[in-house]
């Protein structure tokens, strides 16, 4: 006999009996759909236990280490605790600030207790602008659990941006800030350390890409990694200097800039990411593809990926919605 | 004696053929603007749940799911043409993977079975 708790509910689960029959008989409202393991609208999240592995067929591999699973094809083998669980905002001190191009701010946080996270995640950084922690926005991570002693943000100034404002000018190094445990399904899980990787961000999108890019790396990822940043103009491809030092130094690694039209550079092509792609990968078969930027961008570039033979469970996206159109893609 | 689902090969099959029917859709000019979702990974969710219900397997949408959930589309103007395309991707999958024309009609009959449904008539 197992437990399942959602939210304030304890419910014992029977032999044979699945988590979705047990929710619902018991009168909570859950989502589900054809109850046989293939439309996965009954996806949740064990927060405490872990899933049968039987109970994760189809899903991400990222979902599955993260203990997401299909409730009705969960007959479960532990206590579980599903669903969301409020947690209390982190406490972490600004370590370090510094621009990285007049648009970006690198924001080094050194939280109170050491924080387990997959590079590629972002946090949800609360801004304190009236004296109390209101507004929070999702800042992808730039840093490596193994790689970085603090968590790393690269934050683009949103034209009239209220948080990215407030963390352009006034934030401090020093100052005590709060935010949420790093969540996000974008992040490195090859299927072989032969495999292809391609990466493609616009703008800040380029961040978290960078702290993948650098876990695949430091894992001694054999296969060939390509990286497509579009930027606004030369200074906003703000990883330039680190990127092509990356390039020199490991034989699998491939840089591909570009800048939007009207940017003008002798060195790096103004060209569409699009046609960028397509024009120096054939097809995509096999290859795991990391997609982060506006959501414009990375919807067109998932649906480009999956046509050109990546399947649809090796695209991983990461689409940064935000009141304002990125300024820097 | 095999079902239908059996002999066209079960979950692996379906997993085969989703692909190949997904990318047939999205780039089929006459109906990719119905697909045409940002939940791409949903789409593939829901297809693989249609076509492991065409092949006679597993699974419980019954008439008021098609119904309501091509309700928005219908209003958006599918038709009868939509839905032939559609069926012409999957007939043209199943012979990509080798399936013989006795069971592909036999698929069509399901996926037609639902035509009502869908189209909301």
């Amino acid at each position: 006999m197992t437990i399942v708790s959602y939210q304030d509910t304890k419910i014992s689960i029977g032999i044979g009996e699945s988590v979705l029959d047990a929710l619902l008989s018991r009168g909570v409202n859950v989502p589900y759909g054809c109850r046989a393991g293939v439309c996965q609208s009954c996806l949740v999240q064990a927060k405490n236990g872990v899933p049968p592995l039987a109970a994760q067929k189809g899903l991400k591999e990222t979902l599955r280490q993260q203990n997401y699973f299909l409730s009705c094809s969960c007959f479960p083998e532990q206590d579980l605790v599903i669903g969301e669980i409020d947690s209390s905002p982190l406490p972490a001190v600004v370590k370090r600030l510094r621009h990285l191009s007049p648009q970006v701010v690198e924001v080094q946080l050194t939280p109170s207790t050491r924080i387990p996270y997959y590079a590629g995640q972002f946090i949800t950084l609360w801004c304190d602008l009236t004296g109390d922690w209101r507004e929070g926005r999702c800042y992808s991570l730039a840093s490596v659990p193994e790689l970085d002693e603090s968590l790393i943000i690269q934050v683009a100034k949103a034209p009239g941006g209220k948080v990215s404002g407030w963390i352009h000018d006034q934030l401090r190094e020093g100052q005590e800030v709060f935010f949420q445990e790093p969540m996000g399904a974008c992040f490195f899980v090859p299927e072989s350390i032969d495999q292809s990787i391609l990466l493609a961000a616009s703008g800040a999108g380029l961040s978290p890409l960078y702290g993948i890019l650098r876990d695949a790396l430091h894992k001694g990822h054999a296969g060939e990694i390509h990286l497509f940043h579009r930027a606004s103009e030369m200074e906003e491809l703000y990883l330039n200097r680190e990127l092509l030092e990356f390039s020199a130094n490991h034989v699998n690694f491939h840089y591909h800039p570009s800048l939007s039209e009207n940017a003008g550079s002798a060195h790096v092509p103004m060209e569409n990411i699009q046609t960028m792609i397509a024009e120096s990968i054939d097809s995509l078969k096999n290859w795991q593809v990391y997609l982060c930027g506006s959501p414009i961008l990375v919807n067109s570039l998932r649906k480009q990926t999956y046509l050109a033979g990546a399947s649809m469970n090796q695209i991983f996206s990461d689409a940064f919605v935000s009141k304002h159109e990125d300024p820097l893609s | 004696m095999n079902s239908l689902y059996q002999r066209i090969g079960g979950d692996a099959a379906v997993d085969a053929a989703v692909d190949i029917f997904y990318r047939k859709v999205l780039a089929d000019e006459r109906i990719n603007g119905f697909f045409d979702d940002v939940d791409m990974d949903g789409q593939i969710a829901k297809q693989k749940a249609f076509l492991t219900m065409a092949f006679g397997g597993p699974n419980s949408y019954n008439g008021k799911d098609m119904r309501e959930g091509h309700k928005h589309l219908v209003a958006r103007g599918l038709n009868e043409g939509h839905f032939d395309a559609v069926v012409e991707n999957l007939a043209t999958t199943l012979t990509e993977l080798g399936v013989n024309s006795g069971d592909i009609g036999e698929v069509a009959d399901i996926a037609d079975s639902v035509r009502d449904d869908v189209l909301n008539r």
